[in-house]
C-alpha cells in the first residue's frame, strides 16, 4: 500500500497541485532574476563564476544580467571574465557557495531596493538611465563595476564606509583558502565596492580615500580602470571640476579602450 | 517584460553543448521556486534562497554532466542551499503555521471563494510543513515533482534504499491528512 499513494490521495494531491498558487509570478520572476544578475555581477567579480574554465558559462550569464539589469552587470561579469578572474576557486562544498551567495542576495536586494533611481543618478548629471525604462544601451554607456557593485551601504559584510583604517581589511565573502592572486582581486574589489559606497552615501572624501588606497597597493592592477574612472566620477560628484578634467585626462591617457572611457570623455557634462 | 526577453535573446550564446544559463533560468525557474516553497522556505527568503541557488547552478554549470536530469540537479543544489538557510535560520515552527493561515486568506476573493484546490493546496503546504526534512525533500521530489527515486538519489546523494522508505513513511503521513481533511470537508458540508 506504501508503494504508492491511495487513488483518494493521488487525486488529492493532484488537485493540490493544480492551480499553481504557490507558483512565482511574474514580478518574482522579474524580481529573483533582477537579484540573481545583481549577485553574479557582485560575486563574479570576485572570481567565482570565471573558476573552472566557464567562460560561456559567464558569458551566459552575463546575457541573463542584461535581461533585468541592464547592462551594467553584463559589463562587469565580462570585463572580470577578460580580467582572467577565474584564478580564484571554490574549492569548498556547494556550503560554502551558499554561504558566499547568501550575503550576495543581500547585496542584490538593496540594489533592488535602491531602485528605480541608481544611488549614483542624482549626484551624476551623465544619464543614468534607469533599469526599467532603458532601452539596450551601447556597452560603452554603461558605467561598469563601481556602480553595479553600488549596492548596500549598510549590510555589506565589510567594514563600513567610514572605516579610515588602512590597510583596510578586504574580506569579500570568498572561501579562505583561495590563492594569492585571486586575493588580490578581492582585495580590489573591496576597495571598490567601498569607494562607491562612500560615493553613494556622499562621502566623497572617503570614497577617494579608498581610491587612493587601491592606487597605493594595486597601481596596475587589474581594475586600475574601474578605479581611475570611479575616481573621475567622484571628483565631478564633489563638485572639485578641475581635478575631474585632469583625472579624467589621466583615465582617457591610460585606459583609452577602456569601456568606462566614453562615460569618462563626457566629464562632469 | 517583453523588452527583457528580447534583450535576453540578443545576448544568447551561440548554442553550446551544454544549456546556457538563461535558458537553464528560463526553463526551471518555476520548479526551483515551488520546489523551495515546498521544502519549506517561507516567502520572506524564498527570493534568496532561489537566488541563490540560480547562482550556485551558475557557477557549477559547466560541470554538469547531464548524467542526471537538469531537474535533478537543480534540486540537488536547491535542496542544500533550503538546508543551510534552515541551519542558518532555525525557523520557528509557529511561524511555519501562521504562514499557512496567510495562504488560506490569500485568495482574491476572500477565504470563501478559496476554491477547492486551493483549499488543497493549503493542506499540502501544511502537511509538507509537518514532515520531518528528509522525508519532505523525498515526498516534494518524488511525489509532488515527479521525479523518479533513482533521479533523486542522483540528486541528493541520498541511498536508495533510504529514499524509499522515508518516502514510505512520507505517504502514509499524506494519507493519513488527506483523509483526514476529507473527513472534515464533508462533515462541514453535512
Amino acid at each position: 500500500m506504501n508503494d504508492k499513494l491511495s487513488s483518494e490521495a493521488q487525486d488529492f494531491l493532484s488537485l493540490a497541485t493544480s492551480e499553481g498558487d504557490i507558483s512565482p509570478s511574474d514580478a518574482d520572476r522579474k524580481r529573483v532574476r533582477k537579484g540573481v544578475a545583481v549577485a553574479l555581477a557582485a560575486t563574479s567579480a570576485a572570481g567565482v563564476a570565471a573558476s573552472a574554465g566557464s567562460a560561456s558559462a559567464a558569458a551566459s550569464g552575463a546575457a541573463l544580467a542584461t535581461g533585468g539589469l541592464g547592462l551594467k552587470a553584463l559589463m562587469v561579469v565580462g570585463l572580470v571574465t577578460v580580467a582572467g578572474a577565474g584564478a580564484l576557486s571554490f574549492t569548498g562544498p556547494d556550503e560554502a557557495d551558499a554561504r558566499t551567495s547568501s550575503s550576495a542576495t543581500r547585496r542584490a536586494q538593496r540594489a533592488e531596493a535602491a531602485e528605480p533611481s541608481p544611488p549614483s543618478a542624482p549626484a551624476l548629471p551623465v544619464a543614468e538611465p534607469t533599469v526599467e525604462s532603458v532601452p539596450v544601451p551601447s556597452p560603452t554607456d554603461v558605467t561598469p563595476i563601481a556602480e553595479a557593485l553600488t549596492p548596500t551601504p549598510a549590510t555589506v559584510p565589510r567594514p563600513s564606509a567610514s572605516t579610515r583604517r588602512s590597510p583596510p581589511q578586504v574580506a569579500p565573502p570568498v572561501a579562505l583558502d583561495e590563492a594569492p592572486s585571486a586575493m588580490s582581486l578581492s582585495d580590489e574589489l573591496g576597495l571598490l565596492r567601498a569607494a562607491q559606497r562612500a560615493r553613494v552615501q556622499g562621502n566623497f572624501d572617503e570614497a577617494l580615500r579608498q581610491l587612493a588606497e587601491h592606487n597605493r597597493r594595486f597601481p596596475a592592477g587589474r581594475l586600475a580602470a574601474e578605479r581611475d574612472g570611479t575616481r573621475v566620477f567622484v571628483l565631478c560628484d564633489a563638485a572639485r571640476a578641475a581635478e575631474a578634467t585632469s583625472a579624467q585626462r589621466a583615465f582617457l591617457r591610460d585606459h583609452a579602450s577602456s569601456p568606462l572611457a566614453h562615460r569618462v570623455r563626457s566629464g562632469c557634462d | 517584460m517583453m523588452a527583457s526577453a528580447e534583450r535576453l535573446s540578443a545576448y544568447k550564446e551561440p548554442a553550446a553543448a551544454a544549456p546556457g544559463f538563461d535558458e537553464v533560468y528560463a526553463e526551471h525557474f518555476d520548479f526551483v521556486w515551488r520546489s523551495v516553497r515546498r521544502l519549506g522556505v517561507h516567502p520572506p527568503a524564498t527570493d534568496d534562497v532561489v537566488q541563490d541557488t540560480f547562482i550556485i547552478a551558475y557557477r557549477k554549470l559547466s560541470s554538469f554532466e547531464g548524467r542526471s536530469t537538469m531537474r535533478s540537479w537543480l534540486f540537488g543544489i536547491a535542496r542544500r542551499v533550503v538546508s543551510d538557510h534552515r541551519r542558518s535560520q532555525r525557523r520557528r515552527p509557529e511561524a511555519e503555521l501562521s504562514e499557512c493561515g496567510t495562504l488560506r486568506t490569500e485568495t482574491a476573493d476572500g477565504p470563501h471563494a478559496m476554491t477547492a484546490a486551493r483549499e488543497a493546496a493549503a493542506v499540502l503546504q501544511h502537511f509538507l510543513e509537518t514532515l520531518p526534512d528528509e522525508q519532505r525533500e523525498v515526498f516534494v521530489a518524488i511525489e509532488v515533482e515527479q521525479m523518479s527515486a533513482p533521479e533523486f538519489v542522483s540528486a541528493s546523494g541520498v541511498k536508495l534504499n533510504t529514499v524509499y522508505s522515508r518516502l514510505r513513511l512520507a505517504r502514509t503521513a499524506f494519507e493519513k491528512a488527506a483523509s483526514q481533511h476529507r473527513r472534515l470537508h464533508e462533515g462541514t458540508k453535512r
